[in-house]
């Protein structure tokens, strides 16, 4: 087991409420590994594409058996 | 029910990003006392009751870790209010001998001075070695490099009847870093309190029992333009003392799945009646949940490195009732003004001006 602190930027649809989107996040960031400590750290408007990035901090428990993490994604 | 009725409350200041109140040593303990006395129930986190050696305890103030809370604010676990916890103390081998002789002297000490029940005592079988991290946020994080042998330990004294655990890791001194001077003049985020957090999430997930860090550290050289926030983590050897003043009465933590029916006793999510947050930390994981509760959220001034704002969260945007959920205050002063209005029954509308006249329905 190691863990792992990543960052990450997601796109927050437009059509997604507040109310959907902690299990948007969490859906997101277990394609990486288990989500321990997580927060969103800034939302920024980007106008010419018409969208909000969310950026997040996490650290992510890995199971090495299971080969995951935002370092075997990115590999 | 009745009106005088507690108002159970959840206070969150989040651990390393810098809050110009919480984010040093224990400096949100006033704020803390504040909300329960006039919420008659408050349930927050180490990083507000934590001092260094400075600590309050307060009977209505239930001390529950950030990995425990988020799944109390999700509803997957209960509070159970206790009596007295017995305090496992898990040592990293990588304390030099002093340093951990100073750890076990400060334990000693809660048991003959403030009637603590602790044990038992155990070292991991190696260094578990911390990294520190900041992010681009400006928040501290970190990860261990040994979580198999931290979690070993901690098996360990959970099967010898602990029913929470305090954890010392030797952290790395840093007391020529710029970031340390900054911490210690006011001006900076603790670079060291996010590992923490993430060592005591790690523990919690694994064991449901109350955990808390401490960071076992060499003592720093006087600096005659300490910020009294930092204070309490100057006038000792060690942090461990508020750590264990905490965890002696941290409530039982109750899985929801392990449950037939609710106990009276227990502290449920569905209890609360509002949550306090800094404006700027909104994007926490127990705020999103009592946010998708309609939870009434009291959103506090009180700066930090994040900007995660009720406006950048789609907040301003709710409407109805939904926003009606969302009041704001300019201080912890003004917050506990408006959970002593909730808990009584005033209408917030009533104590703003101008005030609006009442519409009629209308049929349209």
């Amino acid at each position: 087991m190691n863990l792992e602190f990543i960052e990450l930027d997601l796109v927050w649809p437009s059509k997604l409420g507040i109310f959907d989107l902690k299990d948007y996040i969490l859906s997101e960031l277990k394609k990486y590994g288990e989500p321990l400590r997580w927060a969103i750290t800034s939302v920024t408007t980007h106008s010419e594409k018409k969208i909000q990035l969310i950026s997040l901090e996490v650290v992510l428990i890995i199971n090495q058996d299971k080969g995951k993490g935002i370092n075997s994604e990115l590999s | 029910m009745t009106i005088t009725d507690p108002l159970p409350t959840l206070l969150i200041i989040p651990t390393g990003i810098g809050c110009s109140l919480g984010g040093y040593a224990g400096d949100a303990i006033p704020a803390a006392r504040l909300l329960a006395s006039a919420s008659e129930c408050l349930i927050t986190h180490p990083n507000v009751m934590n001092g260094g050696s400075l600590y309050w305890p307060e009977t209505c103030i239930q001390y529950v870790e950030g990995y425990s809370l988020n799944l109390f604010a999700a509803g997957e676990v209960f509070l159970k209010p206790v009596r007295q916890q017995k305090v496992g103390l898990l040592l990293d081998a990588g304390l030099e001998s002093d340093l951990k002789k100073r750890h076990l002297q400060v334990a000693d000490g809660c048991v003959a001075s403030l009637g603590l029940n602790i044990g038992p005592v155990i070292t991991t079988e190696r260094a578990i070695q911390i990294n520190l991290k900041k992010g681009l946020s400006g928040s501290s994080w970190g990860n261990i490099e040994e979580p198999d042998i931290l979690l070993r330990a901690a098996e360990k004294l959970k099967k010898a009847g602990a029913t929470a655990i305090a954890v010392v890791t030797r952290f790395p001194d840093d007391s020529d870093g710029l970031e340390t001077k900054l911490y210690r003049q006011g001006n900076g985020v603790d670079a060291i309190a996010g590992v923490e957090a993430v060592i005591s999430h790690f523990l919690v997930k694994h064991l449901l029992i109350p955990c808390a860090h401490a960071p076992g550290l060499a003592p720093l050289p006087i600096d005659y333009d300490l910020d009294p926030r930092t204070s309490g983590e100057e006038i000792g050897y060690t942090f461990l003392q508020s750590v264990l003043v905490g965890l002696s009465r941290a409530p039982d933590l109750i899985c929801k799945s392990a449950m037939q029916t609710k106990e009276h006793a227990l502290l449920s999510n569905t209890d609360l009646g509002a949550v306090v947050v800094p404006q700027g930390a909104l994007g926490g994981e127990a705020v999103l949940s009592c946010i998708e509760r309609y939870i009434p959220l009291i959103v506090v001034s009180n700066q930090g490195v994040l900007n995660v704002s009720s406006t950048k969260m789609r907040l301003d945007c709710l409407s109805g009732d939904t926003n009606n959920n969302i009041l704001y205050a300019e201080n912890y002063l003004e917050a506990a003004g408006l959970i002593t209005a909730l808990r009584h029954g005033i209408n917030i509308k009533s104590l703003r001006r101008p005030i609006d006249c009442l519409k009629e329905l209308n049929d349209e």
